[in-house]
């Protein structure tokens, strides 16, 4: 076991047990690096990004006994809590569109200045990175949001270069023609 | 001379860029202590709850306990007369049982084997005297009443306050349950 599972395994139990302190050495540990991937997620929106968070937060501190430290680093784990609520949340939003009349759609849609432009495209991307797989999203977020090169992930993955670069294009592909025609 | 000098291709800029760049901006400060405190306070919530739920089940346990059917209660046996005949031989000495004397709970060994109401009474007196057992020694008590019959719960100068306290408690269940 190493010290990093160690450490969070005493905190975790700690926590379980009512330990405050435990609690918020996790949540001290985690808190800025879950906050920059959330933020990411919803396309740089700050409330949405708050929304997330707060719910990541509560239903991590509910479903903490379910937090295996042997099997992914704590923030790995809030990640994944994370893009499960993204995802949920934009599918319940895409039925609500589908359900909502055409002509209340239209009426609902914001004024067309660019802050609502600058909105809708966060939206999009975060719509869009909510609907790709788990593997492309993370290579995404290796690249993009961590900045890391292909060779680092790749040697962290235990893969070929030539192998995450393959995945990293098809990646980008995907993100492309999910987020429609008009990308930069 | 030529200036004329090949460059390397530039790098082709990469369009997701500026779509998935890294977010910017000032730390959530006040998030962070509200996501702070609300967790904190979530976390001791459910730790009293699941306090709660413990001593609940923990009741739960003791009530069913008491509810269930004892494993050595028997149905009443035929009274014998112990408290009011006459030629009752006296009452033993109250005080410490010489060293040879069979121990309390080989007394209520002996009495459930014969379901003998005097040994019950002996075993439960021995219980409350010297190993300060009430809950055995009303165990036994009970026992001795339910094999003596009703004519055992008059209450007698050799009584104890337990097995008083027992029998006046017996009389007021029979006497409440008379009709009216």
């Amino acid at each position: 076991m190493d010290e990093r599972t160690r450490r969070e395994r005493a905190w975790q139990r700690a926590a379980l047990a009512g330990d405050a302190d435990a609690w918020l050495a996790l949540y001290d540990d985690a808190f800025a690096a879950l906050d920059t991937y959330v933020l990411w997620r919803c396309g740089g929106l700050r409330d949405l990004a708050d929304d997330i968070s707060q719910d990541v937060w509560l239903t991590a501190v509910r479903r903490l006994a379910a937090f295996d430290p042997a099997r992914a680093p704590f923030l790995a784990w809030l990640r994944g809590i994370a893009a499960g609520l993204l995802r949920n949340r934009f599918r319940l939003r895409a039925r609500r569109d589908r359900l909502r009349p055409p002509g209340a759609a239209a009426a609902a849609a914001p004024a067309a200045d660019a802050e609502a432009e600058r909105r809708e495209r966060a939206l999009r991307v975060a719509r869009t990175l909510a609907d790709l797989p788990e593997r492309y999203e993370a290579v995404l977020r290796a690249r993009y949001l961590e900045g890391r090169a292909v060779a680092d992930m790749a040697a962290d993955q235990g893969e070929t270069a030539k192998a995450v670069e393959s995945v990293l294009s098809r990646a980008r592909q995907a993100f492309r023609d999910a987020y429609g025609g008009d990308t930069p | 001379m030529s200036d004329d000098i090949t460059l390397p291709p530039a790098p082709e800029p990469d369009p997701l860029a500026e779509l998935l760049a890294p977010p910017t901006g000032p730390d959530p400060v006040a998030l962070r202590r509200r996501l702070r405190e609300q967790t904190v306070r979530l976390l001791r919530r459910r730790r009293l709850w699941r306090y709660l739920a413990v001593a609940a089940a923990v009741a739960a346990a003791f009530l069913l306990g008491l509810l269930l059917p004892r494993p050595g209660a028997r149905p009443p046996a035929p009274a014998p007369e112990t408290t009011s005949r006459p030629d009752q031989p006296p009452a033993p000495e109250k005080g410490p049982a010489p060293a040879d004397a069979p121990s309390a709970v080989a007394l209520e060994w002996r009495a459930f084997d014969n379901t003998d109401a005097s040994l019950y009474r002996q075993a439960g007196e021995r219980y409350l005297r010297e190993d300060g057992d009430p809950l055995a020694a009303a165990r036994c008590y009970r026992q001795s009443l339910d094999a003596a019959g009703p004519d055992a719960l008059a209450v007698t100068a050799d009584d104890d306050w337990l097995l008083m306290a027992i029998k006046d408690a017996r009389q007021r269940e029979k006497h409440d349950a008379k009709p009216f």
